[in-house]
């Protein structure tokens, strides 16, 4: 299946609806927030709404979107969790996010600059994670590290991820979910089967074919569609010799 | 020097053969891509692929020069990377490819 321009198009287009959806769901449950401050649902509705932002401003590179709803994500999971309740202060710092959030959405779908106020507004959202105990992780969640943190429950897993040769043309790109993957564990490794890589001659640039494995210190945990996913135990053996580069 | 100036990837003919690559190279741009790799792999000499200038690069454009590198390793000539960009070099790690795709160090 040949993937155009016209379809990257479309998907882009989709993207920045739903993200539009999204800011305005965030802003609604903000503002209901200010009336209802310990309605966790409303907590959870805001960071569900930033983490699907997130997730496509990854996949199609926008990488300030990405980082600054990594950083609102951060927080929101903090909140979540239950451990604080939304000041005021944060309430409006999350509000304000939310008007950098559209913004960055506006200045993604155009190519144009970013806002002025990112840099500041990022700094905010830090500064009151600093406030609430949590600093953010590789994936902006602390609650799926904190699950995983005691050491009795840290074990290696071999993660064995076989994309779809249809993944292109559905506009996503294996790459970052090896990067979330990676996000999850320390020390990871990855390496490519390429033996199913046809040759240049023959190769259908639009179609995916290498598998991609990797290895990590993980307690486990799934990202993506199960059925191109295994999970295993690593080796003994392997949690004290690096697996070589090539398997 | 053949070239396709809106995808930013040019071909130049000399030993080793150079293919420079700049800004996306994604399946957005992944045609004319293959079209410059396959030149440059029936060169019958290395590659050096210069790609400082990549913004980004993804699964679709990684395929392509991994199979580029399978194919002239398998005439035992090199294909390496010149001056990698911050986005080639976390492509290439992502991928757990840096065997296939080293860096030039010369």
């Amino acid at each position: 299946m040949a993937l155009t321009e016209k379809d990257l198009s479309r998907f882009e287009a989709t993207f920045f609806e739903e993200a539009e959806e999204h800011v305005a769901t965030m802003e609604q449950a903000l503002l209901a927030l200010e009336t209802s401050p310990d309605d966790s649902e409303l907590v959870n509705s805001v960071f569900r709404a930033a983490h699907s932002i997130k997730g496509g401003a990854g996949m199609f590179g926008f990488g300030a979107l990405a980082e600054f709803t990594h950083a609102l994500e951060s927080l929101l999971d903090r909140l979540r969790q239950g451990r604080d309740r939304p000041t005021p202060r944060v309430a409006d710092v999350l509000l304000r996010s939310a008007d950098t959030l559209r913004g960055l959405l506006d200045a993604a779908r155009l190519r144009g600059q970013e806002p002025t106020e990112v840099g500041a507004m990022r700094e905010s959202l830090e500064r009151e994670l600093d406030a609430v105990g949590g600093k953010p992780n590789a994936n902006g969640s602390s609650q799926a590290r904190d699950r995983h943190a005691g050491p009795q429950e840290i074990r290696d897993v071999e993660v064995a991820f076989e994309p779809g040769c249809e993944l292109f043309a559905r506009g996503m790109d294996p790459l970052l979910v090896v990067r979330d993957l990676l996000s999850l564990g320390e020390a990871g490794r990855v390496r490519s089967d390429l033996s199913s890589l046809p040759d240049l001659d023959a190769l259908d640039p639009e179609v995916w074919l290498p598998a991609l494995r990797r290895r990590a210190s993980h307690g486990g945990e799934r990202l993506c569609d199960p059925r191109r996913v295994r999970l295993r135990r690593g080796r003994e053996q392997d949690r004290h010799h690096a697996p070589s580069p090539r398997g | 020097m053949s070239e396709d100036s809106n995808v930013g990837i040019a071909e130049r003919s000399e030993r080793p053969r150079t293919l420079r690559l700049s800004g996306a190279v994604d399946v957005a741009r992944v045609r004319p891509l293959l079209d410059v790799a396959r030149s440059c792999g029936a060169g019958g000499s290395p590659v050096i692929i210069e790609c400082s200038a990549v913004e980004r690069l993804d699964a679709a454009g990684l395929q392509v020069l991994l199979a580029l590198a399978k194919k002239l390793r398998s005439a035992n000539l090199d294909v390496k990377l010149r001056g990698p960009s911050e986005a080639v070099l976390e492509a290439v790690r992502l991928a757990g490819v840096e065997t296939e795709l080293p860096i030039d160090e010369g």
